[in-house]
């Protein structure tokens, strides 16, 4: 020890201390080993230890704004560094990383102060040599400075009106070259005056590599004043913004950033950073964690994309431990009152053992999955999911964990498809052309189609509607209230019949279903209940397809929201994926999503509570029909062609997708997590209670007679009055946008009968139709083919209404149940085949950073599925007509 | 006389005949373009099969809409006074002929043309419900098809009792203002004697009165509902059949078209086809045959429709010979 003892006292701010009180210095030091490559600290990092070298090298690395890195010194044993985070604490300003496996001495900050505090003298010694240090400095600084000032000084007075502006303006950009510098300036003499000084050693302008200039500091400084003084404040600020339009222009994007940060346009920063996030983060992370440093604190928190940015750029910096604390940070304060607060709080508690056992990339995940779901709220609240996904985008594409890579450029080209047909503004505005065009020709035309006026008119009005929906001209309920409007004012019907749908059992069928699925989300139960179904099954490759296939069958039962069902398993699976010792992605781990997406995603239409889809379809059926199709006999007819795709679907997974490499056997992430979860919670109790009495009084509808809406409302009257769904439950969790659309939707296969408008259908729909109703699997194949050209367009929901509304009146001359029709149109929804056609996955994609599973491998599974479908819907045949459901 | 104005007068002598032949043409033009009215009062199921069927053996009889038919139709949606004006309408469109349904229409072209001639299709006798005077006096512009429902009484018990073996007693409501109704009580109480089937009649003068007498029904096993042709009380047959379904009770009716909207069977004429024989007697009208010289035809075939969903409700099976009779089974 004597050698560091020595070694201690020969530092600066040590050298005023005694052997002893080196001791106790020395007793507070922590040995600690880095293998060759890591990063101990990054320059900007908050400075919070000293190190000593005991052994091995590392290097200094200067990292200037534009984002080159620089190597200024080489450390060895001995040598020390972050001495000034010991009195100050302020960023680091260097980056230091190892060169080979390296041990050092480490002096935490809180340790020093609790040694100054015993130690109040050293405080003087410390201050008596850095006073030192700063008036020797700050000496050598007044000279230099006032030499420069004078000269510059001196040249700007001899430069004419426009040199002297151009000098101005050109202080604000960093780097200078005669290029960028004409195209900025719109002149060629003034660049080239620069460029002649700065190549003449002219002192107040250096010459850099690759014929680039740069004006010295004090002389930047000083034009900056006069910019200031001559121009004000706004006029930099003007053109900072220019810059940033000029540099972004030619595709400098760091540049541009910069003038955008220096302009405080924080939207156009966003937007660069966002845009850019791939090459960003990978080549200059350190420029992007300083860019977002600079962010106003609120504008940096509502924004998610910003938070996983700076996430990403801390990750590639190897700095995992200031990631997780960024999210933990961000967390801390978009948690509270957030909906689903006791899922958010299970992945808290998560994350937070996990960083306490290093596990970091885990604790992020689980941390991202909280965060997601915050998100989520938010965004579904505005009713957006285009919006949502853009939100959550970024996130996805490019990060920078250890064997990720990056997006694959087909999604990339698809969503772009996505955007034009369904969301772009040129999508909108001919979405919007379109439908006034029909509209208006139905209703102002009026065309002998065989329709009295009334009725044209509301065919016009009914496709100009599905028209806006379809092209997302407007928000979807906002075009439903106006369609009941319209209807309403020009008395085409009476508001009774418009809003009757407000006042049908569908519809508090669907709130009370989507009540109960909030509360069972938000309670944590189903994330539980994925744990131990995860656990019951052996954790090989293949019973764990099966045990993630029936996960997704058993949730989705009462969870009607596939988005929240989807998300919130997602994160477990790519843990259960990692415990399986599988990458992420890789083939293994896509075959666990693509089985939790059986059921979470693609089998909706087994229970009436399934999916909204169900719902709407259940609400459209006649209302014998829908008397006589109660929750479990709707079960009981669905179920033959759901166990055939669940085999298909099973088998073709364990065979598409079988892993790369042996699972390793490890229930410990199962059983971490389970018993960070702990025993079950009161509003685990509660809404488990209310879980098996709903299901019962649905089982049980035949014989006590209550309708199931009913009992639904009754669970979610107790629900609300145990306090398990409060009032921040009640406004985010339950989708009321789909509630004022379902309203409205509702409502039309009454308008249609009373117009006739359906019998109309029948006729002009029958042709077409009427050559395959003799053979129940031809109409089945023909209905699902339709179904899936149609969803290449239309979102599920619209698919649904849309056929079933023109499809249904048809079942009594096609001799088969309308629930039939539905049923068929139903699971021919569920098929997609690009990424664009559903969101769900998407927000899965980007819950699990794209470590989930590999969208091209996920793709495999699709025609997959849209045969499973027709097989199933044929091989069904028999037993619907023994049912009496098909002639 | 110069060879060459002998040439000119020949010349001359197919163009004339030309112009000739023109002015021959007109009316013939004028009647391959048959223009026809079609009149109802209210479009519902059996209207719109019934135009179907006309539409289609028009069209298998040569007609081609839009080129040489063209189909007026006047909806008047349930306001039998507006009958009249659209029946005047139809015959200021110059229209050939007017097709009708039901009584109603077929009054409103009675009273606004006695030239035009008349088509139509009716569920029940003309006779009875006065549109002719007798068999023997048939009105010069009228003819049509005509299904004579009541005449399908005895065979509507026979099919129910086949449909629901257990029928010991049928319940009938009619309106006790109307003779027509009561007649027909009068022939289903017959049938149903013949039969050996109790009869529990309800004569009523008012919905109201009849949604109180529905309501207070029990359940009574072997009762079953029968209807017959009885405006009042199919004026609320939606309230009847959440009642039946509700206390269990089989319905048997006369038209598809109930049977589609909840009744648990149904047994009548095919619409269809009764539109299929009015096209058929519309094509000899055109053809230059007067209405008079057709008599009125019986529509030709009859349909039992079954509901599926009704009987499931009301826990009923249906036995297979049942099964194949039937038309058409609602699912």
């Amino acid at each position: 020890m004597e050698p560091l003892a020595d070694t201690i006292r020969s530092i600066p701010i040590f050298s005023g201390l005694s052997r002893e009180d080196v001791a106790k210095v020395m007793g507070k030091m922590e040995e600690t080993s880095f293998g060759a490559g890591t990063t101990i600290f990054s320059q900007g990092d908050q400075g919070d230890a000293f190190y000593l070298i005991q052994s091995g090298t590392v290097q200094v690395v200067l990292e200037s704004r534009t984002g080159n890195s620089e190597i200024v010194a080489i450390l060895g044993p001995q040598d020390w560094f972050g001495e000034m985070a010991l009195l100050s604490g302020e960023p680091r300003s260097a980056t230091i990383q190892t060169v080979k496996d390296t041990t050092l001495w480490r002096l935490r900050r809180e340790d020093w102060d609790e040694l100054i505090e015993k130690h109040s003298t050293w405080l003087l010694q410390f201050c008596a040599t850095l006073s030192k240090r700063l008036s020797y400095v700050d000496r050598q600084y007044s000279t230099g400075r006032e030499a420069f000032n004078s000269l510059a000084e001196e040249f700007y007075a001899s430069r004419s009106p426009d040199e002297q502006e151009f000098f101005r303006q050109a202080s604000l950009l960093d780097t200078l070259d005669e290029d960028t510098l004409t195209k900025f300036f719109q002149t060629e003499s003034l660049p080239k005056l620069l460029a002649e000084l700065g190549s003449s050693q002219f002192p107040l302008i250096r010459h850099l590599e690759n014929g680039k200039y740069e004006l010295h500091s004090f002389f930047r400084d000083f034009l900056r004043e006069k910019l200031l003084a001559v121009e004000g404040a706004d006029a930099r600020q003007r053109l900072h913004a220019q810059f940033a339009e000029n540099y972004e222009a030619i595709g400098n994007w760091q540049e541009a950033i910069h003038h955008a940060v220096e302009s405080q346009d924080w939207p156009t920063v966003t937007r660069m950073l966002t845009s850019e996030h791939d090459h960003l983060v990978t080549e200059s992370p350190l420029f992007v964690k300083n860019t977002l440093e600079s962010f106003p604190a609120d504008q940096f928190l509502a924004d998610l994309r910003l938070v996983n940015l700076r996430a990403n750029a801390l990750i590639q910096l190897g700095d995992m431990a200031g990631a997780y604390r960024a999210y933990h940070d961000v967390l801390a304060q978009k948690a509270h009152g957030a909906l689903g607060s006791d899922t958010i709080a299970g992945h808290r508690r998560m994350a937070e053992t996990l960083a306490q056992r290093k596990e970091y990339t885990q604790a992020i995940n689980h941390l991202r999955s909280a965060l997601n779901l915050i998100d989520q709220e938010n965004a579904t609240s505005d009713g957006y999911p285009d919006l949502l996904q853009e939100s959550m985008g970024p996130s996805s594409p490019a990060l920078p964990l250890p064997g990720h890579r990056a997006r694959s450029r087909p999604v990339g080209q698809l969503r772009s498809w996505s955007s034009l047909l369904r969301s772009s503004s040129f999508g909108r505005w001919f979405g919007a052309v379109v439908g006034l065009g029909v509209g208006g020709y139905l209703w102002f035309g009026q065309p002998d189609i065989g329709l009295d006026p009334g009725a044209t008119k509301l065919l016009g009005l009914i496709s100009a509607t599905l028209i806006f929906w379809v092209f997302r001209v407007l928000p979807d309920y906002g075009v439903a209230l106006a369609f009941a409007m319209i209807i309403i004012l020009t008395k085409l019907e009476t508001a009774q019949t418009v809003m009757g749908g407000f006042a049908s059992t569908t519809w508090f069928m669907t709130l009370g279903v989507l009540g109960l699925g909030a509360a069972i989300t938000g309670s944590g139960l189903f994330y539980r209940l994925s744990l131990h179904l995860v656990r019951l099954f052996p954790l090989s490759f293949y019973w764990q397809i099966i045990a993630t296939g029936i996960m997704g069958v058993v949730v989705m039962a009462l969870i009607p929201q596939q988005t929240a069902r989807t998300v919130i398993t997602s994160q477990m699976l790519v843990n259960l994926s990692e415990s399986l010792g599988y990458k992420t992605p890789s083939n293994a781990s896509t075959g666990l999503f693509v089985a939790s997406f059986l059921g979470l995603g693609q089998l909706g239409f087994l229970f009436l509570t399934g999916s909204t889809t169900s719902l709407i379809a259940w609400g459209l059926l006649p209302n014998d029909v829908r008397a006589q199709f109660s929750w479990g006999y709707w079960f009981i007819a669905a179920l033959p062609p759901t166990l055939i795709v669940i085999v298909i679907i099973l088998v073709c997974t364990i065979f598409l997708y079988r892993p790369e490499s042996q699972p390793k056997i490890s229930y410990t992430m199962v059983q971490t997590q389970l018993s960070i979860l702990g025993p079950l919670s009161y509003k685990e109790w509660i809404s488990l209670g209310v879980l098996f009495f709903t299901v019962t009084g649905w089982l049980t509808a035949p014989y006590h007679g209550i309708d199931g809406a009913w009992i639904a409302i009754i669970a979610f009257a107790i629900l609300v009055n145990t306090g398990i769904v409060d009032w921040n439950m009640l406004r985010k969790g339950i989708d009321w946008e789909l509630l004022i659309h379902m309203g409205v939707t509702l409502s039309i296969p009454t308008l249609l009968k009373q117009s006739k408008i359906d019998q109309w259908l029948v006729d002009v729909m029958s042709p077409l139709i009427l050559p395959f109703m003799d053979s129940p699997a031809w109409f089945f194949l023909v209905i699902a083919l339709l179904t899936y050209v149609l969803k290449l367009m239309f979102t599920s929901f619209l698919a649904v209404v849309t056929l079933s509304v023109a499809l249904l009146p048809l079942s009594i001359d096609v001799g088969m149940s309308p629930w039939i029709i539905a049923m068929v149109v139903l699971i021919a929804s569920e098929v997609w085949f690009f990424p664009f056609q559903v969101d769900w996955h998407m927000l899965a994609y980007s819950t699990t950073d794209g470590k989930g599973f590999s969208y091209p491998r996920m793709l495999w599974i699709n025609p997959i599925y849209a045969l499973a479908y027709i097989i199933a819907l044929i091989a069904a045949i028999p037993y619907w007509r023994y049912l009496g459901l098909i002639g | 006389m110069p060879a060459g104005d002998t040439d000119g007068r020949l010349n001359m002598l197919p163009l004339l005949a030309l112009i000739m032949a023109s002015f021959l043409m007109v009316p013939v033009l004028a009647l391959a373009q048959s223009r026809v009215g079609i009149l109802v009062q209210e479009m519902g199921r059996s209207q719109t099969q019934a135009i179907r069927g006309l539409s289609e053996e028009l069209k298998r009889l040569g007609y081609q809409e839009r080129k040489n038919l063209f189909l007026e139709t006047r909806n008047v949606k349930g306001n039998r006074a507006a009958l009249q004006p659209a029946a005047g309408e139809l015959l200021t469109q110059r229209v050939n002929l007017i097709f009708t349904t039901g009584t109603s229409a077929t009054r409103a072209a009675i009273a606004a043309t006695t030239d035009v001639p008349i088509v139509f299709v009716h569920p029940s006798d003309p006779i009875a419900s006065g549109l002719i005077k007798g068999a023997g006096e048939p009105t010069k512009n009228l003819t049509g098809v005509a299904a004579y429902a009541a005449q399908t009484t005895e065979k509507r018990l026979v099919l129910f009792k086949e449909i629901v073996p257990s029928v010991r007693k049928i319940l009938i409501f009619y309106d006790a203002n109307n003779s027509f109704s009561r007649e027909n009580l009068k022939l289903a109480e017959g049938a149903a004697k013949t039969l050996g089937l109790q009869v529990s009649s309800y004569g009523i003068k008012s919905t109201d009165e009849l949604r109180t007498t529905l309501a207070s029904l029990r359940r009574e096993n072997g009762a079953a509902i029968f209807q017959i042709a009885d405006d009042l009380f199919e004026s609320e047959a939606e309230f009847l059949f959440e009642t039946a379904r509700e206390k269990k009770l089989p319905t048997m009716f006369n038209e598809e078209a109930w049977a589609i909207n909840g009744a648990l069977a149904a047994y009548g004429p095919s619409y269809l086809e009764m539109g299929r024989q009015a096209a058929r007697l519309i094509d000899r009208i055109m053809k230059g045959q007067k209405p008079e010289s057709l008599p009125i035809e019986r529509a030709s075939k009859f349909d039992l429709t079954l509901n599926y969903r009704t009987a499931t409700v009301i826990g009923l099976r249906f036995p297979e010979e049942i099964l194949k009779k039937a038309e058409k089974v609602i699912r």
